[in-house]
């Protein structure tokens, strides 16, 4: 199997076997577009992803490697939050940045799994929640007055009685 | 030109403050992905002058601490800390980029993105702007856009499409809302004459009074003429959208007024009680 050299914005290199590389669709298309020979040591520059994440991207990568693609997104759908897998859920029990670090990543690589799968973990931890409790989970601090926040509620309260 | 369209494309927020009376500076705040724009118009005493603004990437403003004061005092503190998360690139909720923010919005309810909406000032600014709202408008109708509304989204913005939509709907059940309640009159004056006849009918005859089924299929016919009116006060070329309107409206009222039956079985169980203690006395 033939690899390749990602490197991250620290310097670190990993060695990575393409085919999990190829999972993230910038990597794939920066490889055709630049059409570089397999048998070459080339390195792949990532800029914006350190190597703390890179090293998570990577783990991911490998253990969904013989995932089908994701499907289409159909925008009309609601979308669900509830259906991730006990090892995604393990593998995200992290500190909230490197969650959003994570989400960063996922969106610069185009890897689409992880971006929803990392999406739907932060969404549930907004889903249902009072301000309040959105507040603290997010470490917000509140600058509304108590007017400003009762004007807030009521500019959006013509959605509630759906 | 073609500088100040890249600059509105990526803009993350914009704030505005006006000084505290009688000052009338206009202070205004443009965070992008790569800069700050700060503009400020003092125009509270003469000269006058012209409005300026001043363009300062993420670096300088780490070290322009006379800049990052002035942020906090017109924008409160609130803008001064989500600025200081840009610029010492901290991962937080807010400081997630454009596409990532509406990629997660559209994984929540209207509901929750409302309740984000109210945690913060930076969030508020956040989760207003027009391209929440679309998503915001797709969720409250649970279908894609057309075409035409597409087009006078680009008028008025998608926050105001959300308002008019949810203004109509609400119109249309108060309309349901005033004819159920004259059905239910009715059927009131329906059931007063059917008690005395009930002494001498059995229970099983009752419930064949108790829900004629005349009464109900006739009031949905004045039901279907009082959505009409209301179809006008759309914004005009939107004939598609009214007819589905129209079309996917009346059925709840259907639904609906089987609910005001539950009491009449509940009264048609009393009366029976009531019967059955009759009969006993008579025994």
């Amino acid at each position: 199997m033939s690899k390749i050299k990602l490197q991250s914005s620290d310097g670190e290199t990993f060695e990575v076997e393409i085919e999990i590389a190829k999972c993230s669709v910038t990597i794939k298309t920066m490889l055709e577009d630049l059409g570089m020979d397999e048998d070459e040591e080339e390195v792949v520059p990532l800029p914006n992803v350190n190597s703390a994440i890179l090293r998570k991207v990577i783990q991911w990568a490998t253990y969904h490697k013989d995932d089908p693609p994701p499907p289409e997104d159909d925008e009309n759908k609601e979308k669900r939050t509830d259906d991730i897998s006990s090892w995604d859920a393990d593998f995200l029990k992290v500190d909230q940045g490197t969650l959003f670090e994570l989400i960063l990543a996922a969106n610069y690589l185009d890897i689409k799994g992880l971006l929803d799968v990392t999406c739907k973990t932060v969404a549930n931890m907004i889903k249902g929640k009072a301000p309040e409790e959105i507040r603290k989970t997010f470490n917000i601090k509140n600058d509304f007055t108590a007017s400003e926040e009762e004007q807030v509620r009521k500019e959006n309260e013509w959605c509630e009685e759906k | 030109m073609s500088g100040n369209l890249k600059i509105k494309d990526s803009t993350i927020i914009q704030l505005y403050s006006r000084a505290e009376a009688p000052c009338r500076d206009y202070y205004g705040l443009t965070v992008t992905d790569a800069n700050i724009l700060f503009s400020t118009w003092k125009i509270s005493y003469g000269p006058h002058l012209h409005p300026k603004c001043r363009v300062v990437s993420y670096e300088d403003i780490k070290y322009d601490k006379y800049l990052q004061e002035e942020i906090r005092t017109t924008f409160g503190y609130g803008a001064f800390l989500f600025i200081r998360s840009l610029y010492n690139n901290e991962h937080k909720l807010e400081t997630l980029t454009k596409n990532v923010f509406f990629y997660l919005m559209k994984y929540l309810k209207i509901k929750d993105i409302f309740n984000l909406a109210q945690t913060s000032k930076i969030l508020k600014e956040l989760c207003n702007t027009d391209n929440v709202w679309k998503i915001i408008y797709q969720k409250y109708l649970k279908r894609n856009c057309y075409p035409d509304e597409l087009r006078n989204a680009m008028d008025i913005g998608w926050k105001e499409m959300a308002k008019r939509k949810s203004l109509l709907r609400k119109k249309t059940v108060n309309s349901i809302n005033t004819t159920q309640k004259l059905q239910d009159k009715s059927k009131i004056k329906l059931k007063i004459p059917n008690k005395p006849a009930s002494k001498q009918g059995s229970a099983v005859k009752l419930i064949e009074h108790a829900t004629p089924r005349k009464p109900i299929t006739k009031p949905t016919i004045p039901n279907m003429s009082a959505f009409k009116p209301t179809i006008p006060n759309e914004s005009t070329g939107k004939h598609v959208s009214a007819v589905k309107l129209l079309n996917s409206i009346p059925d709840k009222p259907v639904i609906k007024k089987i609910l005001p039956n539950r009491p009449i079985i509940k009264q048609v169980s009393n009366v029976k009680n009531k019967l059955s203690d009759r009969s006993l006395k008579i025994k």
